[in-house]
């Protein structure tokens, strides 16, 4: 059963290369922020949801999982739209180092999330599905709090996980100190233990801290905090799980988002696991489509 | 005489010369290799300048790209968007960045305004900090801070991602340009090491090639094989010198200085022979050399040895050359020479000179009536006796046949006359009867003197002198030693005549005033009558005669002159029909023109008148008897063609009838004192008769000269004379005139 649809998904890739897409850049700048962000906007009408796709931890729309996500889902005749969040970087567009200056704020972030869904709306799309992509799943579960906006169907959140945690290596004193910091008005940037940046994110502690809040309560919280419906989809083979632990499934499992585990994927959902990805996500879609 | 060098010059010229060529022919290998060698240096300096600029470009396009690159970046647009951290993120996140390379020395951004981003901070700015604080218009150029900080300095503009015509800022790098080209570079030609500016501070792009200084990197098996081949041009070089050296002084030690020594050998040989025959040989090294040596030594020896014998010899030969064999007194030559010595010596010394002649009277009747063994013991004997006499160490000289002289100095005339008279009389007073020579033998002595003081022309004449005194002794019966006196010039008057020696040699010379007198001879026979030409010199007021003709003529030996002279006049008298037709004519030829080898030639011309003119030519007795080998040939021709042979004045001297036979001529005349004397005794007369009558036996023709009576005719007739000659028969005109006494 697998054979033939991966011969479907790679002939849907090889139709994306091959078929020109009216895919366009979309610039925008967020009320609140001091830049500009864009996005890859593919515009296939109204007739179905818009689909908001969003991106991981410092990863850009171009990012494979994402793109993938798009492609597919435009080839499918949806209007998709992919934004870069800036990162307080005029139109962003590679993906930041562990070490590079990280000024931007989970607030940024959210804000930014926020102007594009209001993009949307202005484009007419009423209907709209929101796909977050690991971190960009947080920020769009914290964007949706306290208020969701009333053009947002759903969430599809693909490798939910937090970003604070000591099994993640944030270290109490390193926060402190942070905390200690921003307090005293000094926001110079320093390095800090971040997720897989081990002593080496550069960020002031303004930025760190914002990012900080998001912690394993809090993603459940959330979750369940949403009044519109959240469907959840992790990779069985996530090396995440080695800090956080399997429970984190059993707990997402517990919480209302309805969670479904692809066998053997990985954070990424790379290689034969992306059209497993696609079709659970489809399914998903369909299945909010339906209501 | 051809430029002779010297050994030594050779061998330095030769050895200078290979040392030359040896050390050109080095020399030229090295500048050669020198050459070749500053080619591949310049091949190598072209290579590596390629090589340099080659990576400068390369480098500037990869900085370009890393450039644009640079402002592509994100980050970069996130500083110049919000620059509140640029500091950290300049010094922690930039140099960590993939971006940021290893040359990097600073990277900076700049705002749109090129002002320094990091200026913008407060007590930020830092001295070491390479990158201005505001841009300025070059987007390249070095910047050279000594000692070895060698910046290249970029930048380039950020362009706005929303709007790319507007500048938002610039990215500005200082890069360590040696390291840069070190980094992404590898060099094959270029000495990196040793590649740096000239010059320091600012160096726009252009200025580039000029301020960098580069070389090619030396090849150590290029390098090390040039000072090879350098050390093998200066060993070489060495080499040659000491072996031109060593093969100088090798050839000097062993041939040169050996040979010098010989030299000197042989040259102490030559100058030292006599002082020092025996010096002391060298010793050589070479076996030839001393070979050479002692061969030369040898020979030396032998040739002094020769050269002793050799002058033994040549003093022998000299003292026979200077001595009369017959009577071992000096001879002519010794006479000569002394004279001459004496001469020479006169001219310091002016002493009194004595020049003596002795002659023999009447020798040649002598020698031919006795045999010639009588005649030379006559000589030796005369020549012993005269050394007798003369005092102690005078010499005798025999200077002709039966002629002796000698040279007396320093005595006055009284004691040269003693001196003359012992001699005579030890002479006469010889028993020569020992030789079984009946007739008394006489001597004559002829003296020339001169007194000290008188000049040379004085002396020089003497022997003339003393022959004049001679002839006068030997006409003379009695006085038999004669001292010359200056009136014996009268009888050389001619002799000292300007005027007529004038004429006669004129005529000699010439031809001119000669004329002929003819003298009848008359056959008593037939009546038949011929002419003896006779010479005279015409003149308008005077008549030269044969006297003073044959003294100056004799005395200037110009006999053939005017035989010649006489001929050419006959000849032109018979051309010119200036003779009667048909008479018969008689010519005296001289014995010295009978001696020359074109006398044939001369009388050829006479052959046409042979026919109408009977021509005999007459030649003394002397030339016959003396010359009769010689002559004898002459005449016989001459007699085939035509001519006949007369011989002259027979009976002047003592001229030996055993000649007679055997005489190639026609006629005989008798000498005028022949026919006189038949006017005296009996016994004369007889014995004149008997010798008339023997050379009519022979078949000659006689002619009796002197006829000048009738008595005389009468005799001559009886006596057997042919043919008679005289005054009584005609004396000689200058025409051809019959004889008027005989009919």
């Amino acid at each position: 059963m697998t054979m033939p649809k991966y011969l479907v998904l790679t002939l849907c890739n090889l139709l994306l290369f091959a078929l020109p897409l009216q895919a366009k850049q979309v610039i925008l700048q967020a009320s609140t922020s001091h830049v500009e962000g864009q996005a890859r906007y593919l515009d296939n009408g109204h007739n179905r949801p818009a689909l908001l796709i969003l991106h991981g931890f410092s990863a850009t729309h171009n990012y494979p999982t994402v793109q993938a996500l798009q492609d597919y889902f435009s080839l499918s005749g949806f209007t998709t739209l992919a934004p870069t969040l800036s990162l307080q970087i005029p139109l962003r567009s590679q993906p930041v180092q562990c070490n590079s200056l990280h000024t931007h704020t989970l607030q940024q972030d959210i804000a930014e999330v926020n102007a594009w869904i209001d993009w949307l709306e202005q484009q007419g799309h009423q209907d709209i599905i929101l796909i977050g992509h690991s971190s960009g799943s947080q920020t769009l579960l914290e964007a949706m709090i306290p208020h969701t906006p009333k053009s947002i169907k759903a969430l599809i959140l693909t490798s939910l996980f937090y970003l604070n945690g000591e099994e993640l290596g944030n270290l109490e004193s390193e926060i402190q100190i942070a905390q200690d910091l921003l307090s005293q008005g000094n926001n110079a940037p320093r390095k800090f233990n971040f997720l897989f940046c081990q002593n080496d994110y550069l960020a002031t502690p303004e930025s760190y801290l914002s990012y900080l809040t998001i912690t394993r309560a809090r993603v459940l919280e959330t979750i369940n905090q949403l009044d519109i419906p959240s469907y959840s989809v992790m990779g069985s083979a996530d090396s995440r799980y080695t800090q956080v632990g399997e429970k984190w499934l059993r707990e997402l499992n517990a919480s209302q988002t309805e969670l479904s585990v692809i066998e053997g994927a990985n954070h990424f959902f790379t290689g034969e696991h992306e059209g497993l990805l696609h079709d659970r996500v489809e399914v998903i879609i369909n299945k909010i489509t339906s209501k | 005489m051809n430029p002779s060098i010297s050994a030594k010059h050779v061998l330095i010229g030769f050895m200078t010369l290979a040392l030359t060529l040896l050390l050109t022919a080095n020399f030229g290998l090295y500048f050669q290799g020198k050459n070749i060698q500053s080619s591949v240096h310049e091949t190598a300096q072209i290579e590596a300048q390629k090589e340099l600029f080659s990576a400068i470009d390369r480098n500037f396009h990869m900085i370009d790209q890393q450039l644009k690159k640079l402002t592509e970046w994100d980050e970069v647009h996130q500083q110049l968007n919000q620059p509140s951290y640029y500091y950290y993120w300049r010094d922690q996140r930039l140099a960590e960045s993939e971006f940021f390379q290893p040359y990097y020395v600073e990277l900076d951004l700049y705002q749109a305004d090129q002002i320094k981003l990091s200026h913008l901070v407060k007590d930020h700015a830092q001295a070491a900090e390479v990158l201005p604080k505001q841009l300025n218009t070059q987007t390249r150029y070095f910047l050279i801070q000594p000692p070895n900080r060698d910046y290249l300095i970029v930048s380039r503009a950020v362009h706005s991602r929303q709007d790319p015509s507007q500048v938002i800022g610039y990215v500005a790098i200082a890069i360590d340009f040696f390291k840069l080209l070190q980094q992404d570079n590898q060099f094959y030609y270029l000495d990196f090491a040793y590649l740096h500016f000239n010059r320091s501070g600012f160096i726009a792009m252009h200025q580039l090639k000029d301020a960098l200084e580069y070389r090619a990197i030396s090849n150590p098996v290029s390098d090390h094989l040039w000072s090879l081949i350098e050390e093998f041009v200066t060993k070489f070089a060495l080499i040659i010198l000491i072996t031109t050296l060593l093969v100088f002084g090798f050839i000097k030690l062993i041939f040169l200085d050996p040979l010098q020594r010989l030299t000197k050998f042989v040259k102490n040989l030559r100058h030292q022979a006599q002082t020092d025959p025996t010096q002391e040989k060298s010793a050589f090294l070479l076996q030839e050399y001393q070979n050479l040596q002692n061969q030369l030594t040898d020979y030396h020896q032998a040739l002094l040895e020769a050269q002793a014998q050799l002058s033994q010899q040549n003093q022998q030969l000299w003292q026979i050359s200077r001595t009369d064999p017959l009577t071992e007194v000096y001879n002519r030559r010794a006479f000569d020479d002394a004279w001459q010595a004496l001469l020479k010596q006169y001219a310091s010394q002016s002493i009194s000179i004595a020049y003596m002649l002795f002659d023999c009277d009447h020798f040649k009747a002598l020698n031919d009536t006795y045999g010639h063994q009588v005649g030379d013991q006559l000589i030796k004997i005369s020549a012993q006796t005269l050394q007798r006499s003369f005092p102690a160490g005078q010499h005798i000289y025999r200077i002709g046949g039966d002629e002796f002289a000698s040279i007396v100095i320093d005595k006055n005339i009284d004691e040269i006359e003693k001196i003359a008279q012992k001699a005579l009389s030890d002479l006469i007073s010889y028993p020569f009867v020992q030789l079984d020579i009946k007739e008394k033998v006489s001597f004559s002595v002829g003296v020339g003197y001169a007194n000290a003081n008188q000049p040379i022309e004085n002396i020089e004449v003497l022997p003339r002198q003393a022959d004049i005194a001679m002839y006068k002794a030997k006409h003379s019966p009695h006085n038999k030693v004669h001292f010359y006196q200056h009136e014996h010039d009268t009888l050389n008057q001619s002799l000292v005549s300007n005027k007529r020696l004038n004429q006669v040699l004129n005529a000699a010379y010439t031809g001119q005033n000669i004329c002929l007198h003819y003298q009848p001879i008359l056959n008593i026979e037939t009546q038949a009558i011929y002419y003896e030409a006779l010479v005279r010199l015409q003149f308008d007021d005077e008549t030269v005669f044969p006297a003073d003709i044959f003294t100056i003529i004799a005395h200037h030996r110009l006999e053939v002159e005017l035989d010649q002279q006489i001929l050419n006049y006959l000849l032109s008298q018979l051309q010119n029909q200036k003779l009667p037709p048909n008479i018969g004519l008689s010519v005296n030829i001289s014995a010295k023109t009978l001696l020359q080898p074109f006398i044939i030639d001369l009388f050829e011309p006479f052959l046409a008148y042979l026919t109408q003119h009977k021509i005999v030519i007459e030649i003394t007795e002397s030339v016959l008897i003396e010359h009769i080998q010689d002559v004898s040939f002459v005449l016989n021709k001459l007699r085939r063609q035509g001519f006949l042979i007369a011989l002259d004045d027979f009976g002047s001297g003592y001229s030996s009838i055993r000649y007679l036979a055997n005489m190639p001529v026609d006629i005989v005349k008798f000498d005028m004192t022949l026919t006189h004397a038949l006017d005296a005794d009996l016994k004369t007369q007889r014995l004149i008769q008997s010798t008339a009558h023997m050379i009519r036996e022979a078949g000659y023709e006689l002619v009796m000269e002197g006829v000048e009576t009738q008595q005389q005719l009468e005799q001559a007739t009886q006596a057997g004379a042919t043919n008679i000659q005289g005054y009584f028969i005609g004396k000689p005109s200058f025409k051809p005139n019959p004889p008027g006494l005989v009919a």
